[in-house]
């Protein structure tokens, strides 16, 4: 008789501090990186605080948690921007939210999961954006394209290497 | 409503994290004009309402109002179709006044013009007793001076003769009554006859021969042959010829006289000397009146 495969999601928790140093490096290095290294256009679509919304959003496995997280760094992000306050704040609230909802019903360890979902996550981040900025701002702007699927892989690709990392710092409940 | 919010707590924390955000977001976006998007959004969301609420009033105010406004419409209609009927009644009493006063008036310039022909003045007191009768009966009597075979007329024409004299009331023999018969010409020809009356409207020229010439619409006078009707005076008016079966032609006429509304009449009492003057001053007048 087979027996049913059930998930028992794993809760990682991190020291608050680590969480916070964490989110804070990821906003200085958006900003600072580009000015000091010459990465071509694909590092314009670089967005580290995405990553790291989205890896402790799979880490905690708390909607709540992952919106509240996600929410903090978009209006930091918008703060630190010329963006009205709350673009980037949405975008990263929906992404933040279902990636902590995701990773409860499927397990988010798995390298390939993590690229597949990384490169989902950033175009519902984009087409948030987008849409916000089409909606409020008026502004026209490309959901899809080729730049932002360059981005959506390299982002992916960094994406791992990076939870990779975090992974360090990451403690069992 | 408690353990809605429990058990959709992460959803309802994100709606309104997401919402406050977008409240945010338009707290700080100016559109068009330099209005705010809260601003706009705000107006947007409450101009619906306030549309529908306006409507809503609208509807029951001018649902009220016409209802009021239709009762009281159909009030005054009442009050002013009163109103009207009362003007209407009014307006017959003063045309039936007009037409007294010009009726009296034209008595009056006849018997001013034949002053020296006694005209006794009289009023119709009550018509026709039968449906074939012919005749009406006058409030002067034998003590105003009145007799039989006395000439009554109005300024139109000829109306009929006296036939019964009482104190106080006469009767009138109309010239449409069968047994009336009066002595006529064709206006100013040779052509003689008989008005006769056929119990109708309309009276019959009777003895005319199928030779002579009688043309529609010609005058017919009184020849004075008769010795009762003084010759001169206006009987009718020639409405129809036809060729008779015998030696005589078929000649209707129309009374120059109203004789199904008369009124006031006037009743040539005086000698026979007398008569012919005032029947031309009668027939002046019956000219002017019906001018």
């Amino acid at each position: 008789m087979a027996q049913a495969y059930e998930f028992r999601p794993e809760v990682y928790r991190f020291h608050p501090a680590t969480m916070a140093a964490t989110v804070v490096l990821a906003l200085l290095l958006q900003r600072i990186l580009p000015a000091y290294l010459s990465l071509g256009p694909l590092f314009t679509l670089f967005d580290l605080p995405l990553l790291v919304v989205i890896y402790f959003g799979f880490s905690r496995r708390n909607p709540s948690t992952g919106l509240l997280l996600g929410l903090a760094v978009g209006v930091a992000q918008d703060a630190l921007s010329t963006n009205p306050i709350g673009l980037y704040g949405m975008a990263k609230t929906l992404v933040g939210y279902a990636a902590s909802s995701l990773s409860s019903r499927i397990d988010t360890d798995q390298h390939h999961v993590r690229l597949l979902l990384l490169f989902v996550f950033f175009f519902l981040h984009q087409s948030v954006y987008a849409l916000a900025q089409r909606l409020l701002l008026g502004e026209p702007t490309q959901v899809v394209s080729l730049l932002v699927l360059e981005a959506a892989l390299v982002n992916a690709l960094l994406g791992v290497l990076l939870f990779r990392f975090l992974n360090r710092f990451r403690k069992t409940t | 409503m408690r353990a809605l919010l429990e058990r959709y707590r992460h959803g309802s924390l994100l709606g309104a994290v997401l919402l406050v955000q977008l409240f945010l977001l338009g707290y700080q976006i100016k559109g068009e004009n330099d209005i705010r998007l809260i601003r706009r959004w705000a107006v947007g969301a409450i101009t619906p309402v306030e549309k529908v609420v306006r409507t809503v009033v609208d509807a029951s105010t001018s649902l009220f109002e016409n209802y009021i406004a239709l009762y009281d419409a159909r009030q005054e209609n009442r009050r002013l179709q009163a109103e009207l009927d009362q003007a209407r009644l009014r307006i017959r009493e003063l045309a039936a006044v007009a037409a007294q006063t010009d009726e009296l008036t034209a008595l009056l310039e006849l018997k001013r013009s034949s002053a020296r022909a006694p005209l006794v003045a009289a009023r119709v007191i009550s018509a026709s007793p039968g449906a074939i009768t012919r005749t009406v009966t006058i409030d002067r009597g034998r003590d105003a001076g009145l007799e039989p075979n006395m000439v009554v007329m109005t300024p139109e024409g000829v109306v009929g003769k006296v036939v019964s004299v009482f104190p106080g009331v006469s009767q009138v023999l109309l010239i449409t009554d069968e047994k009336s018969g009066v002595g006529v010409r064709v206006g100013h020809t040779d052509v003689q006859g008989v008005v006769k009356g056929t119990g109708g409207q309309d009276c019959r020229l009777e003895y005319v021969s199928a030779e002579e010439t009688v043309p529609v619409g010609a005058e017919v006078l009184t020849s004075g042959q008769d010795q009762v009707f003084p010759r001169g005076l206006p009987v009718g008016r020639v409405t129809r010829v036809d060729p008779g079966e015998g030696f005589f032609q078929l000649i209707t006429v129309q009374p120059a006289a109203r004789l199904t509304r008369l009124d006031h009449v006037l009743v040539l009492a005086g000698p026979p000397e007398t008569l012919a003057t005032a029947a031309q001053a009668k027939h002046s007048a019956g000219q002017s009146l019906a001018r």
